[in-house]
C-alpha cells in the first residue's frame, strides 16, 4: 500500500507552493524538467510513472 | 501537456485558499487604487483651478509624483503587513513566503501586460501631445497610464492565480 502524502507535504520537498502541486495535479500546469525530475525523486518513481503526457 | 499522475501518491485538498502571493498582490492592488483614487481626485481639482491651462510644467509637479509613488510604496508595506495578519488571525497559521516557478511565470506575463498597457498611454500622450495638449496634461497622462498598467498587472496575476496556470 502506499504511503499517503499531502500537498504541502510535497510541495515542501520539492520547494513550491501548495498551489503549485494542486494546479499540476489538475493537469493545469505544466512543471519544468528540473520540478518534475524533484517529484519524482521523492516519490523515488521514474519519471514516467509520475508523469503522463495527454497529446492535445 | 504533462500531467501528475496523482491517484495513488497524493491526497487531494480541493479546498483552495488563498497564497501569500495572491494576499500580497491583493495588498499592492488596494494600496495601487487608494493612490491612484487620490490622484485623479487631485488631478480634477487642478484642472478645474485651470492648472492646465499652460506651456510649461511647475517643477513642483515633479515633487507631487514623487510624493506619491513615495505614499503608494508606504502604503503597500502596511497593507501588505496588514493582509498578511488577517491570513495569520482567520487560518492560525503564518504564511510561507515562497516563490517557485509559477509565481515567476506570472510575473512575467503580468510585467509584459503593465509594460504594453504602459506603452499604450506613453503612445497616446505623445499623440497628444503631438495635437498641441497641454505639456502639464501630458505628463499626468503618462504618470497615469504608469498607475494603470501597473493595476491591470495587479488584476491579470490575481486572475492568474485564481484560474491556476
Amino acid at each position: 500500500m502506499q504511503e499517503e502524502m499531502t500537498q504541502q507535504e510535497l510541495a515542501d520537498k520539492v520547494g513550491v507552493t501548495r498551489q503549485t502541486i494542486y494546479a499540476m495535479e489538475k493537469g493545469k500546469y505544466s512543471p519544468s524538467l528540473e520540478l518534475a525530475f524533484k517529484i519524482a525523486k521523492v516519490f523515488d518513481l521514474p519519471l514516467e510513472e509520475v508523469f503522463s503526457y495527454e497529446g492535445e | 501537456m504533462r500531467k501528475v499522475n496523482h491517484t495513488s501518491y497524493f491526497n487531494i485538498h480541493s479546498a483552495m485558499n488563498t497564497s501569500y502571493q495572491e494576499n500580497r498582490t491583493i495588498s499592492y492592488l488596494i494600496s495601487m487604487l487608494l493612490v491612484t483614487a487620490y490622484y485623479l481626485c487631485y488631478l480634477w481639482e487642478e484642472f478645474q483651478k485651470g492648472t492646465f491651462e499652460t506651456d510649461t510644467i511647475p517643477s513642483e509637479w515633479g515633487w507631487t509624483v514623487l510624493k506619491l509613488i513615495a505614499a503608494q510604496i508606504v502604503l503597500s508595506v502596511f497593507a501588505s503587513i496588514g493582509v498578511s495578519i488577517i491570513y495569520a488571525i482567520l487560518n492560525r497559521e503564518m504564511e510561507k513566503e515562497v516563490s517557485d516557478e509559477r509565481d515567476k511565470l506570472f510575473e512575467l506575463k503580468t510585467n509584459q501586460l503593465s509594460f504594453t498597457m504602459f506603452g499604450l498611454g506613453f503612445l497616446s500622450s505623445m499623440l497628444c501631445l503631438g495635437l498641441g495638449t497641454s505639456p502639464l496634461l501630458v505628463l499626468n497622462l503618462i504618470v497615469l497610464s504608469i498607475f494603470v498598467g501597473s493595476m491591470v498587472g495587479y488584476v491579470a496575476k490575481l486572475y492568474f492565480y485564481r484560474r491556476g496556470y
